[in-house]
């Protein structure tokens, strides 16, 4: 049995169920209803004329078409899941241009040429005063290079909150491939937006995109034919065509549709950034005044500066490094394999259900084959070194050595499973186990005896719990004796005096502990073994309480365990378990098994024990298929007066 | 409406047919990106989630018509991929936040055991139908106070009850859903 909060399970629910969660859901206030609206409404009137502006720009050559400036606040949120969209800001002036301007006019390849001052139609347009030639520059950006390398900070405040982001920018045109890596800090000035720290790297290739969130997960996107190619947001339908790869991003956008209208800005000279010689540009329109350095060489925008006239807006994006072509490093889709695989980072799919109702497997849509597939496997850990590392894995590691190979097949040990308890007639262990909610750091702690004799099909177990936190949000310590016998539980409560009694019949195994009573016998562990093959590997072998275990890693979309198991007789000795928000552990201090096991506690001396302190009976039940219901049925002590099978 | 008529109404009045749009259908893509964020983001993410889809609903149907055959689909994937991409966000971001007023209530749904081999979406279907058996205002009280993390005083309003009368049903709601749910092997 696992414990559930009951309404957690709504979440990521099917389609089916959403008409009963809508006619269940509160309803929305006209007065709600016309904020919402009128946000909806707003949005949509800025996005619509981004695209008839784009449109309009790609049919007709009348620049004076398109009028006004509008700035769109690039809000955290607003954060496609690819981050494509963020890289831009260096080459966005210039690339959004492309969109806008590749119109048939003849282009240069200002970089490549022998001499930079010269062309094939003689001197080369002066950029620093002839507004055509700098547009004609920013229209080719990424033909004046095969290869970019740079990192650039990117400051972004509002009366709300102050957004910093640094990145590290990689992109190699002709390969059409592109790697960042972002950390972005937010900090909220009023309290109204989140404060926090993130950090994305993200790489796209071959129609792909991969994300590793926080140094943690890694998860992979496909584009193609997704929907996402009809989202004006997300510019990964535009990185194919490596001319509009950063075109769409609203601050790039915007800044190439006013590059593009040469009437709404003046160049105002000349400024050295990252070394290199840089026009300088400059805007003032109603909502601002904005500057913008652009390389006189390549047309990439290298610095940027906001000053708003409204919510007290500032921005500042500037390269703090750059290179080109031979001088760049561009990391290749096998080296960013190579990153993810010698981190170590956890497969992690944001859903797991797809539209169709069916389960996502991580390990199909997080394959990273399509960055290529190395000649060595990157992991080369030895049995042994798979095992030293659950040994010090923090739960958020888990995940299974694929390299690893055992003489145990999955078939061999759920047959061990189903037949554990007949590989001893008595076992006594003592367990620890210990969970932690993540998120409060609240613990609970446990100690369990337990005995367990499989002849008679007896356990007796003495179970100690601390919790920092109870339901009352108090600390406490209880403890509870249970016995199992002739198809009755007794669970004695020392503390209040008392004890319970159930008539477990209809289901024996109601109230087992599940390791020492469940995976000692084991039936029910071996059916989610057998029933859940596909999640779970054989990743090595360890020693526990001096007893040989093989260790299989379960690998679920937000939970996963390692799991010991003696490979003599099938127990579980050993777990450690990330259930998402819970880290759990359980661990075997003891286990005896027959003869070393010592002698046990008798059901008459239990019973004996019982009387003698002269517990109460508290309240009896009975077991109703998984549920134990109260009942007014006659149970008593006398089944414990059954001798045991000798 | 229909596609058709919605068609009609966007040449006439873009503005009012974006109304009836928010009216007919808000609610329905609010439970939808609710799903969706209630793990990882507040009430403001989640309104502005929903303003993100209506204004790509607005945007879509202005330039497109693949809606007329089909509003409802259609809005229901926007909305849902739409939340998609802001559970990534968030969650990226670590954000998390419960804001359910009344914790000692919070007690009343936690800690609930199920057979782990009962699959989560049997038991969504099961927990749903226990929940609607309880018949209204039950149900409503319950999923809106543990679900959809409303306070009493507002599902007082929403139900035309005082707040003392909204969480002395709701313990009981609970309690009955609590024996329903025993009765198919769900204890606490």
């Amino acid at each position: 049995m696992k414990k559930i909060d009951l309404f957690d399970t709504f979440e990521n629910a099917e389609d089916e169920l959403m008409e009963d969660f809508t006619d269940m859901s509160p309803e929305i206030s006209d007065e709600k209803l016309d904020k919402l609206l009128a946000v909806s409404e707003r949005n949509y009137e800025k996005k619509k004329a981004e695209i008839e502006r784009t449109r309009k720009a790609d049919n007709t050559d009348d620049e004076n078409m398109v009028s006004g400036v509008e700035r769109v606040k690039r809000t955290v949120w607003l954060r496609p899941a690819a981050m494509a969209a963020s890289f831009v800001l260096i080459a966005g002036t210039v690339i959004g241009s492309i969109v806008l301007f590749n119109r048939g006019k003849s282009k240069k390849d200002l970089f490549n040429s022998d001499d930079l001052s010269n062309t094939d139609n003689g001197a080369l347009p002066d950029v620093y005063t002839d507004k055509e030639a700098l547009i004609e520059l920013c229209s080719n950006a990424t033909k004046h290079y095969d290869k970019i390398e740079a990192t650039y900070v990117h400051e972004f405040s509002n009366s709300d909150y102050i957004r910093t982001t640094n990145t590290k920018l990689e992109y190699d045109v002709k390969g059409n491939y592109l790697f960042a890596d972002e950390k972005e800090r937010q900090d909220s000035l009023k309290g109204l937006y989140s404060t926090f720290d993130s950090r994305f790297v993200s790489y796209f290739y071959n129609n792909k995109g991969v994300h590793i969130n926080n140094e943690e997960t890694f998860e992979v996107s496909t584009y193609e034919d997704d929907w996402y190619k009809e989202n004006v947001y997300i510019v990964c339908e535009d990185f194919y065509d490596p001319k509009y790869i950063f075109s769409t991003e609203p601050d790039s956008y915007i800044r190439s549709e006013r590059i593009k209208r040469s009437d709404t800005w003046s160049i105002t000279g000349k400024d050295t950034v990252c070394g290199r010689e840089c026009v300088v540009v400059e805007t003032e329109h109603e909502y601002g005044k904005e500057t913008e350095y652009i390389d006189a060489e390549t047309g990439v925008e290298l610095k940027y500066v906001y000053d708003g006239n409204y919510d007290d807006e500032k921005a500042k994006f500037e390269v703090t490094d750059i290179n080109y072509n031979d001088e760049a490093h561009v990391t290749s889709p096998l080296e960013f394999r190579q990153r993810i695989e010698e981190n170590g980072y956890e497969s992690f799919v944001s859903f797991a259900i797809d539209e169709n109702g069916n389960r996502v497997d991580p390990a199909v849509q997080n394959n990273l084959d399509f960055l290529g597939i190395p000649d060595k496997p990157f992991t080369t850990a030895a049995k042994t070194t798979a095992v030293a590392t659950t040994e010090t894995a923090t739960t958020e590691t888990i995940r299974a050595d694929s390299s690893y190979t055992d003489d145990m097949d999955q078939e061999s040990i759920i047959k061990l499973c189903k037949t554990a308890a007949k590989h001893y007639d008595r076992a006594y262990a003592v367990y620890k186990e210990e969970s932690t909610t993540k998120e409060s750091g609240e613990k609970n702690t446990r100690k369990y005896l337990v005995q367990y004799d499989t002849i008679n099909k007896t356990i007796m177990s003495e179970c100690n719990e601390v919790s920092s936190g109870g339901d009352d949000g108090n600390d406490f310590e209880r403890n509870t004796v249970g016995y199992w016998y002739k198809d009755r539980n007794v669970t004695v409560h020392p503390e209040n005096g008392t004890y319970d009694i159930a008539d477990t019949s209809e289901n024996p195994k109601m109230f087992y502990r599940y390791e020492f009573a469940l995976d000692l016998s084991s039936d029910m562990f071996a059916e989610e073994l057998e029933r859940e093959k596909q999640y779970w590997s054989i990743t090595g072998r360890d020693t526990v309480c001096g007893r040989e275990c093989i260790v299989i890693t379960m690998e679920y979309p937000y939970t996963g365990s390692y799991i010991y198991i003696d490979i003599e007789t099938g127990a579980v000795l050993k777990k450690i378990c990330d259930l998402g928000s819970t880290n759990y552990e359980l661990q075997a201090l003891t286990v005896k098994y027959d003869d070393e096991a010592g002698e046990f506690m008798t059901p008459a001396e239990f019973k004996k024990r019982i009387e003698d302190v002269g517990f109460k009976l508290n309240k009896k039940y009975k077991a109703d298929g998984m549920a134990a219901m109260e009942t007014d049925d006659p149970l008593d002590l006398n089944f414990l007066d059954i001798p045991l099978v000798r | 409406m229909t596609g058709n008529e919605l068609k009609e109404l966007l040449g006439t009045s873009p503005a009012e047919c974006h109304r009836r749009l928010m009216k007919e259908y808000g609610r329905y893509v609010y439970a939808i990106v609710f799903n969706k964020l209630r793990s990882c983001g507040v009430r403001e993410d989640i309104e502005e989630c929903v303003c993100d889809v209506f204004t790509d609903i607005f945007i879509k149907f202005e330039y497109d018509e693949k809606y007329v055959n089909d509003i409802k689909g259609y809005i229901g994937t926007i909305a849902k991929r739409k939340a998609i991409d802001r559970f990534r966000v968030l969650s990226a971001a670590n954000i998390h936040n419960a804001y359910t007023d009344e914790e000692e209530m919070a007690e009343l749904v936690s800690d609930f055991s199920v057979d782990e081999h009962v699959d989560s979406s049997e038991l969504r279907k099961i927990l749903l139908q226990k929940i609607k058996e309880l018949g209204e205002p039950d149900s409503t009280i319950l999923m809106q106070k543990f679900y959809y993390n409303r306070k009493s005083t507002e599902i007082a309003e929403a139900v035309s009850m005082t707040a003392s009368s909204v969480r002395s049903r709701c313990t009981r709601a609970m309690e009955k859903l609590r024996r329903k749910l025993a009765e198919v092997g769900i204890t606490r």
